[in-house]
């Protein structure tokens, strides 16, 4: 799961569905392993958005299995061994759906939320 | 539904899955090591580095588990998945491929055969033979649904 970096009590949990439509837009930029992933989204949210590994991994052996990802061992740049996930054409497709249900959404909750305010 | 691409990851996956598990703890060590070297980059001590990131992250063999659940490696849906992906994939035209279940010996939850002893499948349009240590355990054929893996019998052994 990704969770905001405020103190324990107050990490919100994202809805489910997030964490791969984040995953899946790191890797439009380039392949990255698991942990370059993990520290790209925390890098780019400002540290807002964590990523632990427990939700991680699983989830990137869900996207592999429907194909959205591939995996490939490749050296790094300090010659250690490690397993780089790049974007499909599956997965770049699934990247638009599961973005324009992601924007469906927010604009959804904005609605609701305007109308609340405007009542209250 | 899902096409025949998922079914022929998640056969893969299935029969393979020593190599699957050893793949994912090196993924998890080089993570876990990522993590001590950043640790240390801002100040810390070796030791200290590596202490703070088995911390971090977290349980791994929980992690393991989960992972393994995501693929369906469950004892109790193994067998059920393998004879629906391989129903599913003799219901491709056309479709040809094979499966090892790596070089692991018997028992075990990660390693060992897929199946009642199958080593090994082949598929080609909609026959599928199956094989274990011995050679070949049987060859179906004939229309989607009809009889599965199960329902094979030595041929000749």
């Amino acid at each position: 799961m990704v969770y905001g970096s405020n103190n324990m009590a107050e990490k919100p949990e994202l809805m489910p569905g997030t964490l791969d439509l984040l995953i899946l837009r790191t890797l439009k930029r380039a392949p990255l392993h698991g942990y370059g992933i993990a520290q790209s989204i925390k890098r780019t949210s400002d540290d807002v958005l964590t990523v632990e590994e427990g939700s991680l991994y699983p989830a990137l052996q869900r996207l592999l299995l429907q194909g959205w990802v591939k995996a490939e061992w490749k050296m790094t740049e300090t010659n250690r061994r490690a397993r780089f996930y790049t974007l499909t054409a599956a997965g770049r497709k699934q990247l638009g759906i599961e973005l324009s249900k992601f924007e469906q959404m927010v604009a959804a909750m904005g609605r609701v939320l305007r109308d609340a305010e405007e009542a209250g | 539904m899902k096409g025949p691409g998922y079914w022929w990851r998640k056969c893969r996956l299935l029969f393979g899955r020593a190599r699957f598990s050893s793949e994912l703890d090196e993924e998890m060590a080089f993570h876990r090591e990522q993590m001590a070297k950043e640790l240390q980059s801002e100040g810390m001590t070796p030791g200290a580095a590596r202490s703070a990131a088995m911390r971090q992250f977290g349980n791994a063999m929980r992690m393991r588990e989960r992972s393994h659940e995501v693929v369906g490696f469950r004892a109790e849906t193994v067998a059920h998945d393998l004879r629906y992906g391989i129903r599913q994939l003799r219901k491709s035209p056309g479709f040809a491929g094979e499966f090892h279940s790596g070089a692991t010996g018997g028992g075990g939850e990660s390693g060992g055969s897929a199946e009642n002893g199958v080593k090994r499948a082949c598929l080609t349009g909609d026959r599928v033979a199956l094989f274990d240590a011995e050679g070949l355990l049987g060859v179906e054929s004939g229309g989607a649904g009809s009889g599965h893996p199960d329902s094979k019998e030595r041929n000749g052994a």
